[in-house]
């Protein structure tokens, strides 16, 4: 760090104060996101719109696996300090659940950058956060598969959100990719 | 007047594309395919913390209570197959399932770790009769 002001460069990643600022940033957004999805009427109780997902896709695209994997931890931990569930099974639902999805998301985006977009990503990472909550529910509280019947309920609200989430992030990465270079291309439109 | 696709479609891949496809198809089988069922089932079971707490017949309507681990529950059942008829549990899962009438479906309640499910009442595989026929 030098110490002078660097104006942002849409070739270079953003530097180390920049990165500290933006999760940070991204950190709050998400927990503002998270809260608010508690407290608004739901016509559909057990499904959330899930837009913090979208602060976890950004982090992927502009910092990677390690910054996205910390963002989504300390959100969901902050998040059931908050609504009084830590360490509760819905605590580990919600905790196991956005592991695996964050793990799906960067393992595509990794894998298939440049062919496909915010959006493909985020429908991934919904319907995994949707797959393991039920998959978890059934091995550790229920104890049997048949709760896989719940699936219609879940996968509904699982695909509304994961398409809004990704609009959204697609909307928002182009903004910053005229600042930062991103770690994993976007697709070009 | 004609009609022009959403910036978002303009702006997805042809793999996100596919996605959205897929997971629609995915949204739609699921809702129009229930899991592991067969015909209409005969009884009902139903089961707190994997102990079988309450069982009966789905041929004569009933009420019955069940304590569950958070809440207290109403279990109905009769000719429609069996419900959640009430329940205090916060999310309502399991009343919002309706009836379940085909053999093998179930109906979950997380919270109270209650689960409802039927069985028998399939038709009888030809010559597996039991001995009394014979």
């Amino acid at each position: 760090m030098s110490g002078v002001y660097e104006a942002p460069n849409p070739h270079s990643p953003p530097n180390s104060v920049v990165r500290l600022a933006l999760l940070g940033l991204f950190l709050a957004t998400g927990l503002v996101l998270s809260l608010f999805e508690l407290y608004i009427p739901r016509p559909l109780p057990w499904a959330k719109p899930g837009l913090a997902n979208a602060v976890i896709l950004l982090a992927i695209y502009l910092f990677g696996l390690p910054d996205a994997l910390l963002i989504a931890v300390a959100r969901v931990v902050l998040v059931s300090l908050w609504a009084g569930s830590f360490a509760g099974p819905g605590f580990v639902l919600a905790a196991g659940a956005t592991l695996v999805s964050t793990l799906a998301m960067y393992l595509s985006v990794r894998l298939l950058a440049p062919h496909i977009g915010p959006i493909g990503v985020s429908m991934i990472g919904a319907f995994c956060h949707v797959l393991t909550q039920i998959a978890l529910a059934g091995a550790l509280i229920v104890g049997r598969w048949q709760i896989l019947q719940l699936l219609p309920l879940f996968v509904w609200p699982a695909f509304f959100s994961g398409l809004i989430v990704g609009i959204f992030t697609f909307v928002t990465l182009r903004q910053f990719r005229k600042r930062f270079a991103l770690r994993y291309a976007l697709p070009d439109t | 007047m004609k009609w022009r696709m959403p910036e978002w479609l303009v702006m997805a891949t042809p793999v996100d594309r596919f996605l959205i496809l897929f997971f629609a198809a995915m949204t739609l089988g699921s809702v129009f395919a229930p899991l592991g069922s067969t015909g209409k089932g005969a009884h009902f079971v139903v089961e707190r913390d994997g102990l079988i707490v309450e069982h009966g017949t789905l041929f004569e309507p009933s009420l019955r209570p069940v304590q569950g681990r958070l809440s207290d529950m109403l279990i109905e059942s009769g000719t429609p197959g069996v419900r959640v008829k009430e329940s205090n549990c916060p999310h309502q899962l399991c009343v919002r399932q309706g009836w379940a009438e085909r053999s093998g479906t179930m109906i979950v309640c997380v919270p109270n770790k209650v689960i409802v499910y039927v069985v028998g009442g399939t038709a009888i595989p030809a010559g597996n009769l039991d001995a009394i026929t014979r």
